[in-house]
């Protein structure tokens, strides 16, 4: 039958009625804008970072490393070469170094043996040594040569033969620029931030002499990959693996899903939002035309007819969302890629890759059927229950609003729904499954929608008496309108429930995150002094410097004792740890470092670690394992296997094992620091120190010397930009709150007109009118903030107790976010007393004949 | 004996709690008539008015239409009953807003089963059959309150049905407007043949049927059939005013 595929009266209706359901579009691209957008920087985040392991392993068939950063001898090259079905076998140094020109540019940087031609070609495709450098001899001869990508070196002007100072661990090193390599393989990736030097020259800038960060194996036969794998590993010493670059992929692939699965929660909110806000349009405008449906079905249209009909409006309406949403989401990856990309680089410590947003029609797809599906659900329910209103009490509807949801109904749905959500959180607290946390979020925010409507009839019968206290007969008329009508204020105050509700959720989390990581900094940094590379190493570090600046402090007038900290992320179990290793001196001397330790410790803990004869595991880390002092605990080192025995759980927010760094320099052939924590002589003034250390040391390995105030004010920082995402948030929020209680108010002025002409015809003044709005506009503001401050603190206390440590393996510690609430509070009501204006100057003006004769 | 197009026998309605607000009613309209349908508000006019549609069902006895029992019908069937057979006006016109006047004539059209082409030119013919010409593409709000109600009743015969249902046609329109509305459902109904049921408060406009029901509290009072003369007579009585 071609009515059933006739969309020229749903378009109709939806032409007609497009300034009311502006907001339902709005709210479904939006929705639709946020997945594509995320799903679009997070695999564009994800392939740059692929391509790097792609790039960096070139042709190489297997990689032999230490693991991720760690260096290993290089006389094992030899070793692994001579394995029968071994190829070649290329030695690789990598590091990063800052530019030294204040920009903080972080560069790439490959050592290999360019006097090897097939190694070369390894990774650059093209590259005879000869083709990109001059004079190969001269290269090698100067042990300041360098190769830059090309792409960065045209961007800042430079060419072969000019001078490029970088700031390396072992201090400020000037090298010349003797070849520039093409956009190919790593250089690509990288966007030409790829400096390849000399593998020898490398070793001493970057890691200790002989010492490798990995060995590139090419094979004879790649249908013998297992066997030739099986003989590589047997020759290799316990610490070593030999792996596929395509496992190094997986691996990515595993630590990137938790932090992308957070973001990507972002946008099902963003959804669910989307989808509340279009539920409650949709249910407004369909219940305002009920008397139409009466007529559709007079007129002899079945109710399936009817139902059809009112879906077709609303696919006509999510098709308008898609197509707004989709191009958005698209600009918004294209702007917001940098910033993911930087984000994400920081987050998981991995080289800052060249990503491109390319709209695929996969994602395409997804963004439509999301945005399709988000409005054909939020337009079913009240569809169905409009066609299946019986024509006669529906053609009698005109200006009439419905008959809400039985309240006991939606009480017992939301307490279902709370109560279900508790039980997924207890089950995912049992068996560690961190998806659930996602199904956990989405059970609450739909118990939210479901209790707005108890809120709305408790909550307004709370008011009532109040408002009658406060404002007279005026504050009990407007109480009493919202809980006379239920329905749509029930709605309007679910939005706001979710909308705030998720905003003080991350607003807690944040808050959480930073007072918690604000609380153990304080409680472990006792050094007045904290001494680091003024450039950023790979991730949220600042850059490693060679542990002589420790010494070198330590010599300084009026430093009383120096602890060098170094930090690096090793493989532990099925995931990631943080390695934090501390001089022996923190250990000792309460003045350099302490460490607040849990209940339980071994005596003489603090000993037992800073002899080496045991770690501390962090209260992150022991949740996560559930590790008690006295365990011992097993992983591996570049030098083989090592147990520890776990002396003490220490406060710690991150998922961290903490040892001696001498123990870790030993086991992991790093001597480098990344925080030198500076005590002093009772007698020496701070500042003097620090103006000796900045003209001794700072141009040297350029330092920057923060006291551990302004250090820990940084790593604050540092939290709220990673949380930056929430200000938008916040501003999307109150943007969809202006409009809908706008919307909501208008609806009920015009659906009254009557009423308030009466009022006006018995004498009420025009101000008492406006005042009646208003207020009713504050009670949908009070009774949302209710909600959403409930919503936010379950869900802030979900997240921050549960889902955070599961995802990113920090403990956190809950903080009520008090001024960002109140401010938010503020803010709302505000923005309700805005939203009121325009209906309540329109019901204070109507004409009372005009309005008597309403029908 | 021929069946009659609508016949009631013994039909009982009643609204939970309350007292029959239809007790027993017996009726018969033979096909083409013009029946006048009167009593004070409360009486039962309107539910008499929709058991005939089919909008509502009887609690007890039988609503016959056409010789089919309404009370066997389902739901899908009396729709489309409504939808071929019956065509419906009301008090407050009841135009969709988002359409044009064009459209509001054409939509039960497609549903019945005409292409949009044929609904166009079907909706163009039954507005020029009331009167309206070349306002198909303007909106209800547009229009005066009369050209309102011509657009109702040209929306209610372009499915050319053989029952016309009007529930007080003429309750917001001023004297003047109110009888040319009178005057052209007489049209139809001469015309075409149209059986038409119509609720008035008014005696004047009710002189406009053939015959006069009156109802109160339920149950049918009074059966009187008017005289052509008096048709002549509600007409001049309305041109002179």
């Amino acid at each position: 039958m071609r009515t059933w595929w006739s969309l020229s009266l749903a378009y109709d209706h939806v032409r007609a009625g497009l300034g009311r359901m502006a907001l339902s579009i709005f709210a479904v691209a939006l929705g639709v804008a946020l997945v594509v957008a995320i799903k679009l920087m997070n695999e564009a985040v994800l392939n740059s970072f692929l391509d790097t392991v792609d790039a960096i392993a070139g042709r190489a068939a297997l990689t032999v490393t230490a693991g991720e950063g760690f260096t290993f001898g290089e006389e094992l090259v030899e070793v692994v070469g001579r394995v029968p079905g071994v190829k070649l076998a290329v030695p690789l140094v990598r590091g990063s170094a800052a530019l030294d020109d204040g920009s903080g540019d972080l560069l790439t940087v490959h050592g290999v043996d360019l006097t090897h031609e097939a190694a070369v070609r390894l990774y650059h495709a093209q590259a005879d040594p000869t083709e990109v450098i001059d004079d190969v001899m001269v290269f090698l001869s100067q042990p300041d040569s360098i190769v830059l990508g090309k792409e960065f070196a045209s961007r800042r002007g430079l060419r072969t033969g000019d001078k490029l100072s970088l700031v390396t661990p072992r201090g400020v090193k000037s090298f010349t620029i003797r070849g520039l390599l093409e956009a190919q393989g790593l250089a690509r990736t990288l966007d030409g931030r790829l400096v390849v030097m000399d593998l020898y020259a490398a070793e001493r800038a970057f890691t200790a002499d002989g010492q490798i960060s990995q060995i590139d194996l090419t094979v004879t036969d790649p249908n013998a990959l297992e066997r030739t794998k099986s003989a590589v590993a047997a020759v290799l010493p316990p610490g070593l693996r030999v792996e596929e670059p395509v496992l190094r992929k997986e691996v990515i692939r595993k630590t990137v899903a938790g932090f992308q699965t957070t973001i990507a929660a972002f946008s099902l909110l963003a959804v669910l939002a989307g989808f509340v806000i279009c539920y409650s349009r949709l249910s407004a405008i369909f219940e305002s035309r009920t008397w139409e449906i009466g007529l559709l079905r007079a007129v002899g249209l079945r109710r399936i007819v009817v139902f059809v009909e009112l879906l077709k409006e609303s696919l006509l309406l999510g098709s308008a969302g898609t197509a707004i949403g989709i191009p958005l989401g698209i600009a918004i990856a294209r702007y917001g890629l940098p910033i993911a990309a930087r984000t994400s680089a920081i987050v998981f410590r991995l080289p800052v890759a060249a990503a491109v947003v390319t709209a695929r029609w996969d994602v395409v797809i997804l963004g439509a059927g999301v945005g399709l599906l988000a409005a054909f659900l939020a337009a079913s329910a009240p569809a169905l229950r409009l066609a299946r209103t019986e024509p006669v009490a529906a053609l009698t509807m005109r200006g009439r609003d419905t008959q809400a949801v039985a309240p006991r109904f939606s009480t017992s749905l939301a307490l279902g729904l709370f109560l279900l959500s508790g039980a997924v959180a207890v089950f995912q607290h049992l068996s560690h499954l961190r998806a659930l946390g996602l199904v956990t979020t989405g059970l609450v925010a739909f118990g939210v929608c479901a209790s707005a409507a108890t809120i709305v009839r408790y909550g307004g019968r709370v008011l009532a008496p109040l408002w009658r206290y406060v404002f007279g007969p005026t504050g009990e008329f407007a109480a009493g309108h919202l809980v006379e009508h239920p329905r749509r204020i029930s709605l309007t105050v679910a939005s706001l429930g979710v909308g705030l509700g998720a905003v003080l959720m991350f607003g807690m989390l944040a808050w959480s995150f930073e007072r918690t990581l604000v609380s153990r900094l304080t409680a472990s940094f006792r050094a007045p002094l904290i001494v680091s590379s003024a450039h950023l190493g790979v991730g949220y570090r600042s850059a490693p410097i060679s542990d002589h600046l420790v010494d070198e402090l330590a010599a300084l007038p009026g430093v009383r004792a120096v602890g060098g900290e170094q930090s690096t992320d090793v493989e532990f179990a099925d995931g990631v740890v943080v390695l934090k290793s501390y001089d022996a001196t923190c250990f000792r001397d309460p003045m350099v470092h302490e460490f607040p330790l849990d209940s339980g410790a071994l005596p003489d803990a603090l000993g037992l670690v800073g002899r080496g004869q045991a770690v501390f595991v962090s209260s992150a880390f022991a949740y996560q394992h559930g590790t008690r002092p006295g365990d011992t605990i097993h992983f591996r080192s570049p030098n083989g296997p090592l147990a520890f025995t776990v002396a003490a759980v220490a406060s710690q927010p991150e998922n961290a094992i903490t040892l001696v760094r001498d123990q870790y320099a030993k086991f992991w052939n790093d001597s480098h620091v990344y925080l030198a924590h500076v005590a002093l002589n009772p007698a020496a003034d701070p500042s003097a120190v620090r103006t000796i250390i900045a003209k001794t040391l700072g141009t040297k390995y350029r330092v920057q010397v923060r006291s551990t105030a302004a250090l820990v004010d940084y790593f604050a920082e540092q939290v709220r930009q990673g949380f930056s995402i929430l200000y938008p948030l916040e501003a999307i929020a109150f943007v969809l709150l202006l409009v809908g209680v706008g919307d909501t108010l208008s609806t009920g002025v015009l659906e009254r007109t009557k009423e308030f002409a009466m009022m006006r015809a018995v004498g009420l003044q025009q101000s008492r009118l406006l005042l009646i709005v208003m207020l009713e506009g504050v009670g949908i503001g009070v009774l949302g903030l209710i909600l959403a401050l409930a919503a936010g603190v379950v869900l802030g206390l979900f997240w921050t107790a549960v889902q955070f440590p599961a995802m990113m393996g920090f403990r956190l510690d809950p903080h009520f976010p008090s001024s960002f609430a109140l401010t938010a509070a503020a803010l709302t009501i505000f923005i309700c007393l805005a939203g009121s204006l325009l209906p309540s100057l329109r019901a204070a003006r109507l004409s009372v004949v005009e309005g008597l004769r309403n029908e | 004996m021929i069946e009659p197009i609508i016949r009631l026998s013994q039909v009982l309605k009643r609204y939970r709690g309350e007292a029959p607000v239809l007790n027993g009613v017996d009726l018969r309209i033979e096909k083409g008539e013009f029946v006048s349908l009167m009593g004070p508000s409360g009486s039962g006019k309107t539910t008499l008015l929709n058991l005939v549609s089919g909008l509502d069902r009887p609690d007890g006895g039988r609503v016959m239409l056409d010789g089919r029992d309404l009370g066997d019908l389902p739901d899908r069937q009396l729709a489309d009953l409504r939808l071929r057979t019956i065509g419906f006006v009301f008090q407050g016109f009841n135009l969709l807003p988002a359409l044009t006047v064009e459209r509001n004539v054409g939509w039960p059209l497609q549903f019945a089963g005409c292409s949009a082409r044929e609904a166009r030119e079907r909706a163009t013919a039954a507005l020029l059959r009331v009167g309206i010409t070349n306002q198909g593409g303007r909106y209800p709000s547009e229009l005066s309150g009369g050209e309102q109600q011509r657009v109702a009743i040209a929306r209610a015969i372009a499915t050319r049905p053989s029952i016309l249902l009007a529930d007080e046609p003429t309750g917001n329109l001023d004297s003047r407007t109110g009888q040319n509305i009178l005057d052209l459902l007489r049209a139809l109904n001469l015309a075409d043949g149209v059986t038409i049921m119509m609720v008035t408060h008014n005696a004047l406009a009710a002189a406009y049927g053939d015959r006069t029901l009156e109802i109160h509290d339920g149950r049918i009072i009074r059966d009187v059939r008017v005289p052509s003369e008096q048709h002549k007579v509600a007409a001049l009585v309305g041109a002179g005013r």
